[in-house]
């Protein structure tokens, strides 16, 4: 055969083969693109619903109380909701046809959590997404004649119910470690008055601010930008921190006395014993140390590799994950009302993830089910509200040495950070507060002039110091103590 | 990085952070009460941030920080070759494998 001909079958055979392959790897990289694409627009969706759950609580002085926390929820879940179809362009009535995809949004906070999911509702028939009632980071603990149920939050506090020795019990506090210390503080921070910035020492006290006013010697407190004077007498020294160490100490000592025994092998959570948990879902194993009794050496309190922390956040992981086994089997079974044909399945989260829900305020949402070329969407994304005010641990506190003049703030840490004269407040305080002046003023100021340390604010690559002085270590504990007792007593 | 060396290629990344310095807008916010100031951001490259990466093992990032990664192959494939031989009678530049993309920060890391 001549070489021509031989040329003509083999361009007749290889170039359909070549399209088809090209058209293929076409579609390939499309269905990777639009991957990409959505992951994109989830993580900005989710960190929007953050940002508006950060927004709304730090200018809502009753954010803690459930009502309230439930509205800047759901605020929050509907600026996610906007955020995503505004992204996938499909806004307006568009979120009708992205929810089904949706089919859990899961709102970690202090003391428990949220699952946002679609729900049948019995007044419309109809199966719509709904918050479910919200849900404690509470596990049983069951020895001889104490059963008891202990409510976990995300730093040291904890909530006891039920019987001990045959008692019947209903305690919280804080656990405090053997060598925390506390004293009184001289606390300052700035107001706008009448358009200027003045600083002045306060004291919080009846779950408000106490301002001091030297001219006058009187204590008022701020109201929309005024001074109104309150006709108290107190003392210019905060005491929080030492209210704090003094409560917490009398709380842990009684769990020390009544709780030794208690450890991880006590544990039921959802009718399934330590073993059937630890068979499931991986949890730390190993130790027989009591959870709650402080031990210098591998159960202090504030260490996240703590006993009782790293139980704590298997806690947490393990509820986290019965319900949300529980939601996604039910929208599974009822999903075909939505017009969506897809077996929901929970993803098998990493590590770090968990790390992450499990110690911050998080927003998680799931996304499957939507068709990308060849593949089906199935994708999770979580992001953290790691500046809030619900909480206070060592990373949300910044220290100013009061000696130095026009002075940074630093983390603790930071070899920048010198002085015998150190006081600590949140990192939210030294950002701009707002005030509302009227309906159509408002004004922005800060309560801290001091602007953030290169070293170890602005750029967080720097060599932490391994040892704190004492004067580190006494500041440190006191504006924890302060904070925390700012919130719950 | 390893999916990436995982395709037998070799592959050139340059990876730019954008650091956000929000003492300007805290300067100007605290001069007057009725402004909200514009952050800054500061750029650190490749190899500034190599050496916190070979010192440190890691490197940190803070909320509001954006880190844009660019990866170009540096290998010819035979499929570029040919490419670049019709790119080359129609008069236009070289094709080359690239891939880029950005992102925000949004989360404190430790």
């Amino acid at each position: 055969m001549k070489l021509q001909n031989l040329t003509i079958i083999f361009i007749i055979i290889i170039m359909p083969i070549i399209l088809v392959l090209s058209a293929y790897n076409n579609m390939q990289i499309d269905t990777i693109k639009l991957q990409a694409y959505y992951d994109a627009k989830l993580t900005e969706a989710v960190y929007d619903a953050v940002k508006a759950y950060n927004i709304n609580t730090r200018n809502n002085a009753f954010s803690i109380h459930e009502a309230s926390s439930k509205r800047d929820i759901e605020a929050s879940n509907q600026a996610f909701i906007t955020s995503l179809t505004t992204a996938l362009g499909i806004g307006g009535y568009g979120e009708n046809y992205v929810k089904p995809y949706i089919p859990a949004l899961i709102y970690t906070l202090y003391d428990g959590f949220y699952i946002y999911s679609p729900t049948y509702n019995e007044k419309t028939s109809e199966y719509d997404h709904m918050l479910k009632p919200y849900i404690t980071y509470s596990a049983r603990y069951k020895k001889g004649t104490t059963d008891i149920v202990v409510s976990y939050t995300l730093d040291n506090y904890i909530t006891i119910i039920g019987t001990v020795g045959g008692e019947y019990v209903n305690r919280s506090g804080y656990l405090i470690e053997d060598e925390t210390l506390t004293t009184e503080e001289s606390l300052k921070e700035n107001l706008l008055i009448d358009g200027r910035l003045e600083e002045y020492n306060y004291v919080y006290t009846g779950g408000e601010k106490r301002y001091y006013e030297p001219i006058l010697d009187k204590w008022f407190v701020y109201r929309k930008g005024q001074k109104v004077y309150t006709g108290e007498d107190l003392d210019l020294l905060d005491t929080n921190a030492n209210q704090y160490e003094s409560s917490a100490r009398e709380f842990t000592n009684w769990v020390k006395e009544k709780l030794y025994s208690i450890t991880i092998q006590d544990i039921i959570i959802a009718g399934k014993d330590y073993t059937e948990i630890a068979n499931k879902y991986g949890i730390h194993t190993g130790s027989t140390k009591p959870i709650f009794i402080f031990d210098a050496q591998d159960n202090r309190f504030e260490d996240e590799y703590s006993i009782f922390s790293m139980h704590k956040r298997d806690v947490i992981k393990v509820i986290i994950q019965e319900e949300l086994r529980t939601s996604i089997a039910n929208y599974n079974r009822h999903s075909t009302a939505l017009n969506i044909d897809y077996n929901f399945k929970v993803p098998i989260l990493t590590d770090e993830e968990w790390e992450r829900i499990a110690t911050n305020i998080s927003v998680t949402a799931f996304m499957q089910g939507l068709p990308t070329g060849f593949k089906i969407y199935n994708n999770y994304v979580t992001v953290a509200n790691t500046e809030n005010t619900d909480y206070s641990t060592k990373d949300n506190l910044c220290f100013i040495n009061l000696d130095e003049g026009n002075a940074q703030y630093h983390m603790i840490d930071c070899p920048r950070l010198t002085g015998t004269n150190i006081v600590g407040y949140r990192k939210v305080d030294f950002e701009a507060s707002s005030l509302e002046i009227s309906n159509e003023e408002m004004l922005y100021y800060y309560k801290h002039t001091n602007l953030p340390c290169y070293n170890c604010i602005v750029n967080r690559n720097y060599d932490k110091e391994t040892n704190l002085t004492d004067t580190k270590i006494q500041a440190l504990n006191n504006a924890l103590a302060r904070e925390r007792n700012m919130l719950h007593y | 990085m390893q999916t990436l060396n995982a395709t037998g290629n070799t592959f050139d990344v340059e990876v730019e952070l954008k650091i956000l310095d929000e003492n300007l807008s805290s300067k100007v916010g605290q001069a007057s009460s009725s402004k909200i100031g514009e952050n800054v951001y500061y750029s650190v490259y490749t190899s500034q941030m190599e050496d916190i990466l070979n010192s440190k093992g890691k490197y940190i990032l803070k909320e509001g920080d954006i880190i844009s990664v660019t990866a170009k192959n540096t290998n010819t494939t035979i499929s570029q070759m040919l490419k670049n031989f019709f790119y080359a009678v129609t008069g236009n530049t070289s094709y080359q494998i690239a891939g880029q993309d950005s992102a925000m920060i949004t989360a404190n890391g430790k």
